[in-house]
C-alpha cells in the first residue's frame, strides 16, 4: 500500500509516537496472527501499514494492539 | 372545530359521550384524529394553545439525575402541533432489524409507507447528493450505505399543515389549553371510565369517552399514567414497576477523525459544492452485528472542505493534536483541548441505537406542576454495549477506510478502552437527539411492557398510547416517521380495518 496521501504526515506522527515512547515493535512482531489491522495511537491502520513505515523508520519501545 | 377551554362559559362537554378522547395534539394526536373514521367521534385535547405560552411550557420543567441531558421544559413542545413545531424533517423508517424485540415487525408497518411520507411532505427518495469516493463503503463487507429521508421544503410542521383540516372535520372535536389531569377507573380497575381535564383558569371538566389514547410525547405519556394514581397507587399500566422504564435516546458522539488518500481527498475538493455535500452515512450489516454482538448505529463520515487553505498554525496543530500525549501537554498547559478540528481531513460522528436499559427511566420528583401533578425526573442511563457498539463499528469504518484506500481513522481517545459506557456526548446541546423513547414500550407480554401489539396498556380495556414511548427499541433512525406509520396502523385498528 502506498501512502499517497499523508505518508509525510504519518510519519510525523509516528516519530512523535516514538519520541514518547507509545510503540512496541516487539508487540508487533508478536502479532502475526492472519488479523490485518492493529491500532496505534487510537489510528486504526493494516499491517502493511506498519511494514512500510517499520522499512524507513527505527520506532521502538511500542504500545499496540491488534484488533 | 377548534375551542380554547380557557374562554369558555359553558361545560362543552356535559351529556356528551366521544368514541376516542386522544390527549395531545402533536403528531401522533393529530395524525390519529384525521385518520379516524367519520364515523368515530373524536375528541382532541390539546394541553397548550396555538401558539407557544409560558403556562404551558412550564409544566414541561422537570429535573435530570442521570447522564447530562437537555433542558427537559426545551427538549419537547407543549402547544398545537407538539414538538413537530420544531422538528428538523429528518426522517427516515427503521430497518427490519430494528423490530427484533418488538411483536410486530416491518411488514405491519410497510403498508403505512407511501401515505407517512405524504403526511411527511417527502418527495424524494433521499438527500440528493453526487457520487463520491466515499461510496466505496457501500461495498465493505461488514457495512451498508444509509440514506436519509428531508422533509420538505420545509419541515412539515403539524400545527400549522393540518390545523384547517382538523377546523373542518365534522367528527373531530378539539379543544386548546385542556389539560388532562387524571383517568378516572371503573371499579374493578380495567376500564378508564372518564378524563379529567383543568383548562388555565383552574376549572375543571369531566370528558367521556369509549377509548382513550394518550399521545403526549416519551416523557409526558409516562408522566400522565403514574400521576394518574388516586385507585392504583403505582399508576395505571404499572403493575410490572415498567411504566417509565427502558427510556431511550439516539446519543450522539464523536467517534474519531480521519486523514483521506490523497486520490480521494482531490475528488472530494473537486465536487465539493456546499459544506456536508460530501457526507455519507454508513450502518453495520445485520450480520455483523448479530456476529459483533452490537446494536444499530449511523456512522456520519464528514469530510472537511479540502479546498480551504491551511495555514503553518494548522499544520503546527496537526502535529499537536494527532498526539494524545501532545494534546495532555496542551490541555496542562492552557486547560482547555486544542481545538483540533484544523488536523485532520474530516470528522466522524455517530448517532446510535441506545440498549434497553431498565435503569434508565422516567419517574416522578417532588415538586408539583401548576395542576398538582408531580413534576418528571429524568434517569438518562447508557449501557457498556452503547459503547462497544459505537467502537466495533467505527473499527469496521475504518478497515473499510482502508480496504478501499479512502484514507485512515484515528479513534477519539474515549474509544480506546473497552469500559464503561459512553462518555459525554460531541458537546453540549449535541448529546442526543431529543427523541424520547420506549418508555411505555411495545410488548407481547404485561411482564415485560406496557402496552400489546394494537398499543393498548396492559390491564385495560379502553386505554391506548400512541407515539415513541411505545417502541420497543429505538433503532437508529429519527422517530417521527415510525411514529406517523404506527399512528397510521393503530388508526386502522380503531376503524375495525385490524382484528385484535
Amino acid at each position: 500500500m502506498s501512502f499517497g496521501f499523508s505518508r509525510r504526515e504519518f510519519h510525523v506522527q509516528f516519530f512523535g509516537a516514538a519520541v514518547f515512547g507509545s510503540f512496541c515493535s516487539q508487540k508487533l512482531e508478536q502479532d502475526t496472527g492472519d488479523r490485518d489491522l492493529l491500532l496505534f495511537d487510537g489510528w486504526i491502520l493494516k499491517r502493511s501499514d506498519i511494514v512500510e513505515l517499520l522499512a524507513s523508520e527505527r520506532i521502538v519501545n511500542s504500545k499496540s494492539t491488534i484488533l | 372545530m377548534i375551542v380554547d377551554l380557557d374562554k369558555l362559559d359553558e361545560d362543552p362537554f356535559i351529556g356528551k359521550t366521544y368514541d376516542v378522547c386522544i390527549c395531545g395534539a402533536g403528531v401522533a394526536g393529530i395524525t390519529l384524529a384525521r385518520k379516524l373514521s367519520g364515523r368515530l367521534r373524536v375528541l382532541l385535547l390539546e394541553a397548550g394553545g396555538v401558539k407557544y405560552t409560558r403556562e404551558s411550557q412550564d409544566v414541561y420543567k422537570g429535573t435530570s439525575i442521570g447522564r447530562s441531558y437537555f433542558d427537559l421544559s426545551t427538549t419537547r413542545l407543549r402547544y398545537f402541533g407538539g414538538t413537530s413545531n420544531h422538528w428538523t424533517g429528518v426522517c427516515r423508517p427503521l430497518d427490519e432489524h430494528d423490530f427484533r424485540s418488538w411483536p410486530i415487525d416491518r411488514r405491519d408497518l410497510t403498508p403505512y409507507l407511501d401515505e407517512a411520507r405524504s403526511i411527511l411532505d417527502i418527495d424524494s427518495d433521499a438527500v440528493g447528493l453526487s457520487a463520491g469516493p466515499l461510496d466505496a463503503i457501500s461495498n465493505a463487507e461488514n457495512l451498508r450505505r444509509v440514506e436519509s429521508w428531508q422533509s420538505g421544503p420545509a419541515p412539515t410542521n403539524f400545527g400549522t399543515k393540518y390545523r384547517a383540516e382538523i377546523e373542518i372535520r365534522q367528527n373531530v372535536e378539539c379543544f386548546l389549553n385542556a389539560n388532562l389531569v387524571n383517568l378516572q377507573l371503573s371499579e374493578d380497575l380495567s376500564t378508564v371510565h372518564s378524563g379529567e381535564v383543568r383548562n388555565y383558569a383552574g376549572r375543571t371538566f369531566v370528558v367521556e369517552a369509549g377509548n382513550f389514547v394518550l399521545a403526549a410525547g416519551g416523557i409526558e405519556n409516562p408522566r400522565i399514567l403514574l400521576n394518574c394514581n388516586r385507585q392504583i397507587p403505582t399508576g395505571i399500566g404499572n403493575q410490572f414497576d415498567l411504566v417509565g422504564r427502558f427510556f431511550s435516546e439516539h446519543p450522539h458522539h464523536n467517534a474519531g477523525h480521519f486523514l483521506l488518500e490523497d486520490v480521494a481527498k482531490e475528488t472530494i475538493a473537486k465536487s465539493w459544492s456546499k459544506k456536508g455535500a460530501a457526507r455519507r452515512d454508513f450502518s453495520p450489516t445485520k450480520e455483523f452485528m448479530d456476529k459483533e454482538g452490537i446494536l444499530n448505529i449511523q456512522l456520519e463520515v464528514q469530510p472537511y472542505d479540502p479546498n480551504e487553505q491551511r495555514s503553518f498554525k494548522d499544520a503546527i496543530k496537526g502535529i499537536i493534536c494527532r498526539s494524545d500525549l501532545a494534546v495532555d501537554m496542551v490541555k496542562q498547559i492552557r486547560g482547555k483541548e486544542p481545538n483540533c478540528s484544523s488536523a485532520y481531513d474530516g470528522q466522524l460522528l455517530v448517532i446510535s441505537e441506545q440498549a434497553n436499559n431498565p435503569l434508565s427511566r422516567v419517574t416522578l420528583g417532588a415538586d408539583l406542576d401548576m395542576f398538582g401533578l408531580k413534576r418528571v425526573l429524568l434517569d438518562w442511563n447508557l449501557s457498556k454495549i452503547d459503547k462497544r457498539t459505537i467502537k466495533h463499528a467505527t473499527i469496521a469504518l475504518g478497515r473499510a477506510f482502508a480496504d478501499f484506500e479512502l484514507g485512515r481513522i484515528q479513534l477519539a481517545q474515549w474509544l480506546l478502552d473497552d469500559n464503561g459506557v459512553p462518555g459525554l456526548g460531541v458537546a453540549e446541546g449535541y448529546v442526543a437527539g431529543h427523541h424520547h423513547m420506549c418508555t411505555t414500550r411495545m410488548s407481547s407480554s404485561a411482564e415485560e411492557g406496557v402496552v400489546d401489539k394494537n398499543q393498548r396498556v396492559f390491564g385495560t380495556s379502553n386505554l391506548y398510547i400512541a407515539g415513541s414511548s411505545v417502541f420497543s427499541s429505538g433503532g437508529q433512525a429519527n422517530p417521527t416517521f415510525t411514529i406517523v406509520q404506527m399512528t397510521l396502523r393503530l388508526a386502522d385498528y380503531f376503524n375495525g380495518k385490524i382484528v385484535a
